[in-house]
């Protein structure tokens, strides 16, 4: 859920910036959304790691005061 | 005799040919590089050793000679695992190209055909050497012929994938996003592919030049495994359908009848000995399977893509390799489409069988839809020279369901004439009817004269 609501978070970024996103030749291909996927692939991935770090942050302290 | 297949217009790298009952593909000089790449780099072997790719020989330089695939079938023939398997297989061929520095520069669905009951893809020129940094040029196609089709029939109905007929093969982006319902949009995956890149296709502005975007190897390799990911977590949940409830409870079969229908079956076509067969109206392909099992290469059609689901992953579990399901519905057969309706051809344009199993079909062609039996004995002699059929008499039960709620306008819809009509055409070698029911099975073969 959180992966999802970062994920709109980001697209939405990209839905209103400026027309630099928005032209898409039809004859070769779809080009600048694949950059603009891969974009979104990659801040997901990258949110999903803070968010595995900070999980795990989170886990060591609770173990450390467990242990103390 | 020489003649080019007319699909081929649209490549300029070479075409398709049949000569003497074989086929060929041209290279042209322009093509010379990247097969040179695709055979050298080590994909070739690769890919043909996974049955990834069609094989071939080569004859000469420029010419090469590709295993003959026994039955084109179509996207929009296609159920929904065999759509699935299509694109996964396109998918992974683009990943394994693109360690041996190549791409697919199509992907399309018509590029994979199914062989011993696996999809292979047959377009051995759709190979071309990777430049990096350069997004794929085939994303949008994959997106609209695999991915928009996929998540349609998943989320929403598979017979919406006939659209496929009217788009060859593709489905385009703002159509599917008009027909995936909030679910779909919830997904990150098909957010993206789909409904964000059919926002970003509807924007028109010259201010961003295609060409100068770039995207890494990784980026790359990211999106298409996020592609496969998504594809792989789509799935059809198969409606209860008519034929289920058809075949589990059908009260005009005993255990008797039917263990007897089934031997009469197996006998006939041990005494045909059939090499191509068309099974009609097959359901989950019972009978097909009799051939299949005679060493006869099958195709299993019903109109009902959820018994051909089922069928196809029953081909799949058991690793069948001569029986191909397809959803055809045989009052209303796959048209030739295409530039002058003749880039893909009609299902009775394909190669035709020796033998049709028509078990259980023709009160349905003919009470259900009104076709007069003088009509169906005319197509059966145009497709085939043996004929499997079985008469389902009026009594029966399931004609006197058809019946229920009209008019009966069928007098010569009786066992006598049927044999009459029948025999204009065909020679009546053996007749079985079956204890405990009022329907016969007929082995009948084509009449010189016709």
């Amino acid at each position: 859920m959180r992966f999802k609501i970062l994920f709109y978070f980001g697209a939405l970024v990209f839905l209103f910036a400026p027309k630099a996103f928005a032209y898409l030749d039809p004859g070769t291909g779809s080009y600048v959304i694949q950059v603009l996927i891969a974009a979104l692939l990659g801040s997901a991935l990258f949110f999903r790691q803070i968010w595995a770090k900070l999980k795990e942050i989170f886990h060591l302290k609770k173990k450390e005061s467990d242990e103390s | 005799m020489r003649a080019n297949l007319p699909l081929s217009f649209k490549d300029p790298n070479g075409f398709i040919f049949f000569k003497d009952g074989q086929i060929f593909r041209q290279i042209n000089p322009s093509y010379k590089e990247n097969y040179d790449l695709l055979m050298k780099s080590g994909l070739y072997n690769e890919l043909v050793g996974k049955n990834f790719l069609i094989s071939h020989q080569e004859i000469k330089p420029g010419l090469i000679k590709p295993q003959l695939i026994p039955f084109i079938s179509y996207p929009y023939e296609w159920c929904f695992s065999q759509l699935q398997d299509a694109a996964l297989l396109t998918l992974r061929i683009m990943k394994m190209a693109l360690k041996h520095g190549m791409i697919l520069k199509d992907a399309t669905s018509f590029n994979v055909q199914f062989l011993n009951g696996k999809p292979i893809f047959i377009d051995t020129l759709s190979f071309e050497k990777y430049v990096n940094g350069k997004p794929w040029v085939a994303y949008r196609q994959f997106c609209e012929q695999f991915l928009a089709p996929l998540a349609v029939a998943g989320y929403t109905d598979i017979r919406l994938n006939q659209f496929l007929k009217s788009y060859l093969g593709s489905l385009p982006l703002d159509l599917a996003v008009k027909l995936l319902p909030i679910k779909a949009k919830i997904n990150p995956s098909i957010f993206m592919h789909l409904f964000l890149q059919a926002k970003v296709q509807m924007k028109k502005s010259n201010s961003v030049n295609n060409h100068s975007q770039f995207l890494s190897r990784q980026s790359l390799v990211n999106i298409l495994d996020n592609l496969e990911n998504t594809i792989k977590n789509l799935e059809w949940k198969l409606p209860e359908t008519l034929w289920k409830n058809y075949q589990e409870n059908n009260p005009s079969y005993t255990d008797g009848s039917l263990k007897e229908k089934r031997e009469t079956v197996e006998k006939f076509l041990k005494s045909i000995k059939p090499k191509n067969v068309w099974d009609l109206g097959a359901n989950l392909g019972e009978y097909s399977r009799l051939a299949a099992a005679e060493g006869a290469n099958v195709i299993s059609m019903d109109a009902d893509p959820t018994v051909v689901e089922k069928n196809y992953l029953h081909v799949k579990q058991k690793a069948e390799t001569n029986l191909l399901p397809l959803w055809i519905d045989l009052m209303n057969p796959t048209p030739a489409l295409g530039w002058e309706n003749q880039e893909r051809e009609a299902m009775l344009e394909r190669m035709l069988p020796d033998t049709v199993l028509a078990l259980a079909l023709i009160h349905h062609l003919t009470i259900a839809n009104n076709l007069p039996l003088p009509m169906l004995a005319k197509f059966f002699s145009k497709t085939c020279q043996n004929l499997v059929i079985e008469f389902i008499p009026k009594e029966d039960f399931q004609v006197q369901e058809l019946l229920i709620n009209r008019e009966d306008i069928f007098p010569a819809y009786n066992q006598t004439d049927f044999e009459k009509i029948f025999s204009e055409y065909f020679l009546i070698k053996e007749k079985k009817p079956l204890i405990d029911s009022k329907r016969i099975v007929y082995l009948m073969k084509k009449n010189e004269k016709n």
